[in-house]
């Protein structure tokens, strides 16, 4: 077993960057052999360490106690085997290759925009997560009130969101966003997953979106999932060439649900799963919504000089089966 | 369409056939399919309201199709007949208002539809005028194939109307019937009750 330590996830104000892999949303991987390898934990219930560190505001009990809930919601997920367990309060801190995964504050004040990252060791040959470790960025100040409170960031909508990390997604495009002194400001947001979050007081992120419930399915769904569920997979296509890194949304009128995805290669094809089947409406639009590193590690390539368009079809998505072939045609800005 | 058969004259007294078939064409009215909103949870500071991303508006166009019976007279002014017809309809969703100005898109679907199913008629003139007119009504079960024979709905449909026959000879007439169906298992994307108009022309043979 080879090992290597890749920190990747980061929330609040954008970063991660990392992985790719042909399905849906993104999900987190590393390079084996100059392929990429999506992450995943091999071993379940995942074994976890909570540090014993009080942070104003949060005391370590309430810390234990919000991530226990935040991994409850990612494993009450329907059709989804995921698991976890809390293995007891540690010393250590929640970083560094130790064979523990640990949470846990840490003080950044260098990190000014980032309330939290993951990091993780994994196995190189098969791409198993051997252990994973979170922080939360003790100089932000942090509320675990059940409805939050103005002036501080809720915990466990933080948590759960790199928790998605965890257990090996990526970023969703899934949100709103508007340029501002200082940075960006989310307008809305249908993902967890979204790499910038909500403003302090908010607790509007801590439950699942149908977009974080199909990435996790994806990873971890059952055989029932993948029998009740279906995919979509096409290209985005500008005069004729491939668009990369274009945002695709299906969107189910019947049950209102979306789920995004990305192109991911040159050729501008993508699929998304984890589809309630029926009738979907599809939409590309260019990331323009945080920054591109959140999403890519080859960001460079993306290209965002196309104009949001729909597809002039209503695609079927079958159960357990993928509806192929779906071609949307963008046009320059 | 049955005003443009004409004004009924008395035929010569003879035994109409006690069975028939019958082949025409159909139209089914069109009928809203539903809308929905895709939307965005708002971050607080941005409103109250989720952010619509874009809004669809669905409905399935009014159609032609085929239509066939077989009915069995069963008594001087009853008859009773089996029915399907075929069609090919198209699920419309008109996407628009879309947040980053998507321009505007009508996005369509294919669909193929098949009922069968009977109905009692009754006859409400004399039986030896050539122009009959009747009342009918029954039930069947609809069915609607989304792309690709992939999705399914269907269900129980109810059908009430009336219309006329005029009969050319002995054993051709032809029959116009204005009816309304119900059913609350159409496609479409919220389920609920709807009512669809139906005209139907065919042409009539006796056995």
């Amino acid at each position: 077993m080879r090992r290597a330590l890749v920190a990747i996830a980061l929330c609040a104000a954008a970063l991660l960057a990392l992985a790719s892999s042909a399905d849906a949303y993104l999900k987190l991987g590393t390079r084996v052999n100059g392929r990429i390898i999506g992450l995943k934990w091999a071993q379940l219930p995942i074994r976890y360490f909570v540090t014993n560190r009080d942070v104003p505001g949060v005391s370590a009990a309430q810390l234990q106690q919000t991530v226990a809930a935040a991994f409850s919601t990612w494993d009450s997920a329907p059709d989804v085997a995921l698991s976890s367990q809390f293995a007891g309060f540690t010393e250590a801190p929640p970083l560094g290759n130790d064979n523990a995964s640990v949470i846990g504050f840490l003080s950044r004040p260098d990190l000014d925009r980032v309330l939290g990252s993951t990091s993780f060791t994994v196995d190189t040959v098969s791409g198993d997560v051997i252990e994973s470790d979170i922080f939360f960025n003790a100089s932000f100040p942090w509320s675990v009130a059940d409805a939050g409170e103005g002036g501080r960031y809720d915990l466990q909508s933080i948590a759960l969101h790199e928790i998605g990390h965890l257990h090996g997604l990526g970023h969703s495009a899934l949100g709103e966003t508007e340029l501002r002194a200082g940075g960006r400001r989310v307008l809305a947001a249908e993902s967890i997953m979204f790499p910038i979050s909500f403003s302090p007081g908010s607790t509007n992120a801590r439950t699942l979106r149908a977009d974080d419930i199909a990435g996790s399915g994806d990873i971890y769904g059952t055989s029932a999932f993948r029998t009740s569920q279906g995919s979509i997979s096409g290209r985005v296509t500008k005069n004729g060439a491939g668009v990369l890194g274009a945002h695709i949304v299906a969107f189910s009128p019947a049950s209102g649900k979306m789920v995004g995805g990305f192109t991911l290669s040159d050729d501008g094809s993508f699929v998304i799963a984890g589809l309630d089947p029926g009738p979907q409406v599809v939409r590309a639009e260019p990331l323009d919504d945080a920054d591109i590193e959140s999403f890519f590690e080859f960001a460079a390539s993306v290209d965002v000089d196309f104009k949001p368009a729909f597809y002039n079809r209503v695609v079927v998505v079958p159960r357990g089966g993928t509806a192929q072939n779906v071609e949307i045609k963008v046009s320059a800005k | 369409m049955a005003a443009a058969v004409g004004v009924s004259t008395p035929a010569s007294a003879q035994t109409e056939p006690r069975f028939a078939v019958s082949v025409g064409v159909l139209w089914t009215g069109t009928y809203g399919a539903g809308a929905a909103q895709a939307t965005e949870t708002s971050n607080p500071t941005a409103g109250a309201s989720p952010l619509i991303l874009f809004t669809a508006d669905a409905r399935v166009r009014e159609r032609a199709g085929a239509v066939a019976r077989f009915s069995a007279r069963v008594g001087r002014r009853v008859s009773v007949e089996a029915e399907g017809h075929f069609s090919r309809p198209v699920l419309s969703v008109r996407l628009s208002h879309d947040f980053e100005a998507a321009a505007d898109t009508t996005a369509d679907e294919q669909l193929t539809e098949y009922a069968v199913g009977g109905s009692v008629l009754v006859d409400a003139g004399a039986g030896a005028h050539r122009l009959r007119p009747f009342v009918a009504a029954g039930a069947g079960y609809l069915r609607q194939l989304q792309d690709g024979n992939i999705g399914v709905d269907g269900g129980m449909e109810w059908h009430a109307g009336g219309g006329v026959r005029y009969r050319l000879t002995s054993r051709l007439s032809l029959r116009a019937d204005a009816r309304l169906l119900s059913t609350n298992k159409s496609a479409a994307f919220e389920m609920k009750r709807r009512y669809l108009p139906q005209v139907i022309g065919s042409l009539a043979f006796g056995l």
